[in-house]
């Protein structure tokens, strides 16, 4: 199916581009978003799906640039996850310190980066030495963002596993992960 | 600096199950009714293994605690892991998973198998366990 992109959709997107631009300076991968969803229009998905992913993703293109008044409470909820992430000592072990503001920064870049939002519903976000750790789970599938410290050389991965009969079948991780690398293995998941 | 081998405890029976004290609120979920992989993940520090009571009381002697999860180790035994649950020959009452890999080494592995004793593992007590007698009991 071909797919043309409505002249003020165009519009927008370029309007939305330059606020990611501007709010977002030191990744490429906020630049993916857009492209990345009208990437699924050309899939083979049934017309169903490619008017819910449309609705999502036009209304949250909007609602970035200030055309709709709709929020995106998943996406929100989750960077407010990360933002609180406890620093009290009982959430760790007696070694162990919790993330640092830069390193929240830096999952929250990722997750900003992902649309449609509703991909990201059912998130476990907690702390693990340092690390920011988002956790997707479904009854065969696993998927765990891992952000690492920001001044450690390390660069955010991916862990995807499948599981069958209580044992991993396949699993693997991504490294240098970006919104879009996450969004692609959000769908995935739900496979 | 070198740590000497833990010398090895005898293999636990099939049907005993053993518990881990949740030293961190982070080792179950924010709703309390889960279990996090990182309950067993194995660090560096983790040098003879993974720390287990034989009951919930042993599992948390001398240690603050925010819960207890348990297993049975002929579960923990039938993974195809090679991983091995023995007594702790230097503490009475306690025993250790042996054969897991370091999350530092190992990453994939080790989130491999974490996520797998999550699924044959409960949630005793999600709460602190301060059974009579320990320390941090209030009175």
């Amino acid at each position: 199916m071909n797919f043309t992109k409505p002249d003020d959709i165009q519009d927008s997107e370029n309007k939305y581009l330059g606020i990611v631009a501007l709010s977002l300076s030191d990744s490429g991968a906020p630049w993916n978003i857009v492209e990345n969803t009208f990437h699924v229009l050309t899939g083979t998905h049934t017309l169903r799906t490619v008017a819910l992913v449309t609705s999502q993703a036009v209304d949250e293109l909007f609602a970035t640039i200030g055309v709709s008044s709709k929020a995106n409470p998943t996406k929100e909820n989750l960077i407010k996850q990360i933002q609180n992430i406890p620093t009290n000592p009982d959430f760790y072990d007696a070694d162990e310190q919790p993330p640092d503001e830069a390193t929240k920064g830096d999952a929250k870049q990722i997750i900003l980066g992902v649309i449609p939002s509703g991909l990201l519903a059912g998130a476990d976000v907690y702390g693990y030495y340092r690390e920011v750790n988002i956790s997707w789970e479904t009854q065969r599938r696993k998927l765990k963002l891992i952000v690492p410290p920001r001044e450690t050389d390390r660069q955010p991965f991916l862990y995807h596993g499948q599981m069958q009969n209580g044992i991993v079948t396949k699993s693997n991780t991504e490294q240098n992960v970006t919104a879009r690398t996450l969004r692609t293995w959000l769908d995935w998941l739900q496979g | 600096m070198a740590t000497s081998p833990h010398a090895l405890g005898e293999l636990l029976a099939r049907d005993l199950e053993v518990f881990r004290a949740c030293t961190c609120k982070n080792f179950l979920t924010n709703t309390k009714t889960e279990i996090r992989d990182r309950a067993y993940l194995r660090r560096k520090k983790d040098t003879d293994g993974l720390s287990l009571g034989l009951t919930p009381e042993n599992a948390v002697r001398d240690v603050e605690n925010f819960g207890v999860i348990g297993t049975h180790v002929g579960a923990i035994h039938d993974l195809p892991r090679g991983l091995e649950v023995r007594r702790d020959p230097d503490l009475e009452g306690h025993a250790l998973i042996h054969g897991l890999p370091y999350v530092e080494e190992a990453e994939t592995l080790a989130q491999d198998i974490a996520w797998e004793l999550v699924k044959i593992s409960r949630i005793v007590h999600n709460v602190a366990y301060y059974p009579v007698g320990h320390s941090r009991r209030q009175a």
